[in-house]
């Protein structure tokens, strides 16, 4: 129990108690007496009752107290305060976790409820009666109120009030929370509520970088499904008390990952992957259920194992839950592309798998591009390995031709009917101030002229790749180090280029990912052809990854499993040049007014929901985009996967840097109401009543 | 007014005539506005002519007339028989009645105490003088309405009332009316009638009075009321009991009430006496603290109603 207001309530209670025993001496407790005759007795009260109305009023001294009663209930009714100066109450950071597992739906509401309610619910009102425990500024020292600021977290973190004592701010903001479809992670949370701590104060001025203390105590209101607990930095000072939320024996099923793929030998038939997850405690039987463009295509059962629960290496860390996993396969012929969808369902059932208490990751999208071969032309003065190596790509079109007879194709406007046309140590003649004719180029050994930001200068006779963009789409798998390039160029990028530099010799970048006005080109500065790497296979790998990069609209993403996102996170894709009226329609149904950036990107979000997100403009169409008369549409999936997420049972202990933080007693809380506004009515209204009993019983 | 709860018990006569009283009662007599015929020859002058020493008038001799108390002297001067008449001395009723209901319990001193006090010493002097005197009790509590002792004379028979009061005591309720009527009935002869009462009745005394009044009884009312009926010493949040009847009244004490009371008291007391007025009845209100000896030696007095 704890009390708001001690010394108010003190100084109340001296007034109240005694002014209430002076009642109980004033108060009707009628003495019995033994009189000769009533006769003239009730005569006087008659007489008395004649003009009833003021003799009541005078002097009577039970009505006084009453109204000095009333008028100090009203007093405390209407909150009076005061300014003065004091001490500082103390602080709280309230951390509530919105991720995916959040929204399983396991917890008890406080103070009853027969229906389940979401770990994000209960967690809401836990920390709105930790903000209604706090301590209110009382009226002789407003500042001896206790504050609290709010953070809720998903993938990231973000403040939602900032220390404040106002309790309704505090509760308007936890109430406001919704949860996010997305994982969590809660370093940039603490990291978040550390940087609120006081700053070190050094003759009047703060100094940056050092705290003068904890920030007070930081509450997590999670259910410990953390994947970056353990990174949290929290030092020795900090108080922390983690709130757990969730069941520990709760179970669910879900989607962990969802992949597709088209034989390399025939694309025509694709392959669905969905790996599962049972996080439950007993073995699931379940049914996946496979839609493509909504309409169902697949069923195939699966059971999945239980989940194990490992003793951990060190004493006294958690243990080590490692959830059940299986997983499906769907075998489908289909050429087109398609938004496919796989739902978790009971068997034999249109309903959610039995006991399961998180819907988000029972189901999940994937956009399937067509099944779509490129025409490639290579222009080579005679590069063998080159043309030996596009013609083992599965291509639809692989053609090789000289300069001179590529050079008359640009003229005449046929090129254009190549997808992808490498450049090997030459360049097509282009207009004055042009650097490349419309298209997608692969330029190897040479780089064009005129691209801003971009200078050209001549390489040191032996060059060695000292760095290069392993995440690069084009250079996945590529190993580059140890192969040495002879002679060649490097190029000198300025930070505002239209071309990226990603893979740089120490004298400069040897390759750029660069974009004009109507062409995309991947520049690899030396010549292959002067080195060993054409007898490695890494040069095939790059040369495939390149032709399927500039092949895909996608940009940063390419394969099948692209336009995947994750919700949290930000929805960002490269449109083709001239995109206009950009607009994204969410899975509800809403959409949003995006403007490209001058090189065609976009970013939306962060996406809170999962579904499939679809990106519509007015222009021209990427590879993969489908279009309905002049609208292109591109669709991306957005979706949980995550097994720390589908990971419901509540972790009773939450792995921190510093320490482990076990779920207090108050991750339980009962809600305390406050009973004294209820009490202060009562009083009123036994105040009245014994007004009007006294009252009645003097006239008899 | 409130009930009394511990009075002096009465065991000796002393206790309810002290002897001091006594000395200074010795010389009284009683007295009526009206001169009333007696039965008895008692030491009183009547207005009947009697055969005492005081010589009152003279008058024709008719057949039939004592020829002892024939002038002989006027016979011999005038050769005429008159009778010589001579003031007699008779007797005088002395009846006093006493409120015994439990209302006269009430009070600190008891009215009823006193109302015994007063009675035994106006008892006594009747005693003493040779008058005819009667004891009667209203409201005695055996469920008759009156209780008496009559035709008591001569000292002999102080011993007698002194007994007669002693064992009465005040309880229950009664009828003014009927026991006024009884006492009417049952009373003979002339004199005077004391009656002492709080005369808080709730069917009213006025029909009771009626009946006492006239038939040769110089009627005196001795309203006797406690000092806490006149001052009300309660305060609070009180439920009163009527002894009586039992009725209850919720009353809270307040400043404005109490001067109600008190102006209702003044004006039933006043209410009282006029009606005393108009029919030719003393009245005398009294506290029930004051002295008997006062009371005797100075009011009754006063009021002409002891010599």
């Amino acid at each position: 129990m704890t009390f708001l207001t001690p010394l108010l309530g003190a100084i109340a209670a001296a007034i109240a108690i005694p002014s209430l025993l002076i009642l109980y001496f004033l108060k009707l407790r009628r003495r019995d007496l033994e009189v000769s005759t009533t006769l003239l007795w009730k005569k006087a009260i008659q007489d008395l009752q004649a003009n009833a109305p003021f003799q009541k009023l005078r002097r009577n001294i039970l009505l006084f107290l009453q109204l000095l009663i009333l008028a100090a209930v009203l007093f405390a009714l209407a909150q009076p305060q005061v300014k003065s100066e004091s001490t500082v109450g103390d602080k709280h950071v309230i951390l509530i976790d919105r991720s995916a597992s959040m929204m399983s739906r396991d917890e008890q509401a406080l103070g009853g409820g027969s229906d389940p309610i979401t770990r994000l619910e209960a967690a809401k009102q836990q920390a709105t009666a930790l903000v209604e425990r706090m301590r209110e500024p009382s009226v002789f020292q407003p500042e001896s109120a206790d504050e609290a600021m709010l953070i809720v977290f998903d993938k990231t973190a973000e403040v939602r009030q900032q220390f404040t004592s106002d309790k309704r701010a505090l509760r308007e903001a936890i109430e406001s929370i919704e949860a996010v479809e997305g994982p969590g992670r809660l370093t940039q949370a603490v990291q978040l509520a550390k940087a609120h701590a006081p700053r070190r104060i050094v003759e009047g001025q703060a100094i940056e970088g050092l705290t003068a203390g904890p920030v007070g105590t930081i509450h997590i209101w999670s259910d410990g499904n953390l994947a970056d607990s353990a990174e949290a930095g929290t030092g020795p000072e900090d108080r922390v008390e983690f709130h757990q939320v969730g069941a520990p024996d709760a179970s669910n099923v879900g989607i962990t990952s969802l992949r597709a793929d088209r034989a390399y030998d025939d694309p025509q038939k694709l392959s669905i992957f969905v790996a599962i997850e049972n996080a439950g405690p007993r073995p699931a039987s379940i049914d996946v259920e496979l839609l493509l463009d909504g309409q169902v295509s697949g069923l195939k059962s699966a059971t999945i194992p239980a989940l194990q629960s490992l003793t951990p290496e060190r004493e006294g860390d958690p243990p080590v839950r490692k959830p059940g996993t299986g997983g499906v396969v769907f075998q489908i012929d289909r050429t087109d592309g398609a938004v496919v969808q796989v739902r978790l369902r009971a068997p034999g059932s249109d309903q959610p798998p039995e006991g399961d208490v998180l819907g988000v990751d029972d189901r999940a999208w994937l956009v399937v591009p067509p099944a779509r071969k490129l025409a490639v032309a290579v222009v080579t003065g005679g590069n063998l390995f080159l043309r030996s190596a596009i013609e083992g790509m599965s291509l639809a079109k692989a053609d090789a031709f000289t300069p001179a007879e590529f050079d008359k194709k640009v003229q005449d406007g046929s090129a254009r009917a190549y997808d992808i046309v490498i450049l090997d140590s030459w360049l097509p003649t282009v207009p004055e101030g042009a650097s490349l004719p419309p298209g997608r180029w692969l330029v190897l050994g040479t780089v064009p002229a005129n691209v801003p930001g971009l200078e050209a200068e001549e390489a040191p006779r032996f060059s060695e790749v000292l760095f290069w963009k392993r995440d690069h789409p084009a250079l996945r798998s590529v190993e580059l180090s140890s192969i040495v390039f002879e002679g060649g160029r490097v190029m000198q990028i300025a930070s505002d280029s239209a071309a990226q530099a990603i893979a740089n010799s120490d004298r400069g970048a040897i390759l750029a990912d660069a974009t004009g006005p109507d062409w995309r080109a991947l520049i690899f500065s030396l010549d292959p052809a002067s080195s060993r790497w054409p007898f490695d296979a890494s040069f095939v790998v790059f040369l495939a990854s390149a032709v399927s990069y500039l092949g895909d609209d996608a940009g940063a993403a390419s394969g099948i499993a692209a336009n995947l996102i994750q919700p949290g996170s930000i929805l960002s894709d490269r449109l083709p040049d001239g995109a206009t009226d950009v607009r994204v329609i969410q899975p509800d149904g809403e959409t949003a007014d995006l403007s490209p950036s001058r090189d065609g990107r976009i970013a939306f979000g962060p996406v809170r929901t999962t579904g499939v997100y679809q990106v519509t403009w007015r222009g021209q169409a990427g590879t993969s985009d489908l279009t309905d008369g002049s609208v292109v549409r591109r669709p991306f999936a957005a979706n949980l996967m995550d097994s720390t997420e589908t990971l419901v049972p509540a972790a009773a202990k939450l792995p921190l840097a510093g320490v482990v933080v076990a779920a207090g007693d108050s991750g339980r809380l009962a809600l305390d109401r406050k009973l004294w506004p209820w009490l202060l009515l009562g009083a009123l209204a036994i105040v009245m009543i014994e007004w009007y009993v006294y009252n009645r019983k003097v006239h008899l | 007014m409130l009930k009394t709860t511990a009075e002096r018990p009465i065991e000796r006569i002393d206790d309810l005539l002290p002897p001091a009283l006594v000395a200074k009662m010795e010389a009284l007599d009683l007295a009526s506005r009206k001169i009333f015929y007696g039965k008895l020859i008692g030491e009183r002058r009547s207005k009947k002519r009697g055969q005492s020493v005081e010589f009152a008038d003279h008058r024709p001799y008719v057949v039939g007339d004592d020829l002892r108390r024939i002038d002989w002297n006027i016979f011999g001067r005038l050769d005429r028989l008159f009778l010589k008449l001579f003031q007699e001395e008779e007797d005088l009723g002395l009846h006093v009645v006493i409120d015994a209901s439990a209302s006269s319990g009430c009070g600190t001193p008891s009215k009823f105490r006193f109302m015994q006090e007063a009675a035994m010493a106006l008892g006594y002097v009747g005693l003493v003088i040779l008058n005819r005197v009667a004891a009667t009790a209203m409201g005695y509590a055996d469920g008759s309405v009156v209780a008496s002792l009559r035709d008591l004379r001569g000292k002999r028979r102080v011993r007698d009332l002194f007994e007669f009061y002693r064992q009465l005591e005040p309880a229950g309720g009664f009828s003014f009316r009927q026991a006024a009527e009884r006492i009417a009935l049952s009373r003979r002869g002339k004199g005077v009638m004391l009656v002492f009462s709080d005369f808080f009745m709730k069917d009213g005394y006025e029909d009771g009075l009626r009946l006492l009044t006239g038939r040769g009884y110089d009627l005196i009312a001795v309203q006797v009321l406690s000092p806490q009926e006149l001052e009300p010493d309660i305060a609070g949040d009180l439920r009163l009991k009527d002894v009586e009847d039992g009725d209850l009244a919720e009353v809270t004490i307040s400043a404005p009430l109490l001067k109600r009371y008190k102006a209702n008291l003044a004006a039933y007391t006043r209410q009282l006496q006029e009606f005393c007025a108009r029919r030719e009845i003393t009245f005398l209100p009294l506290r029930s603290d004051t002295p008997v000896e006062v009371l005797i030696l100075d009011y009754l007095r006063k009021r002409g109603v002891v010599k």
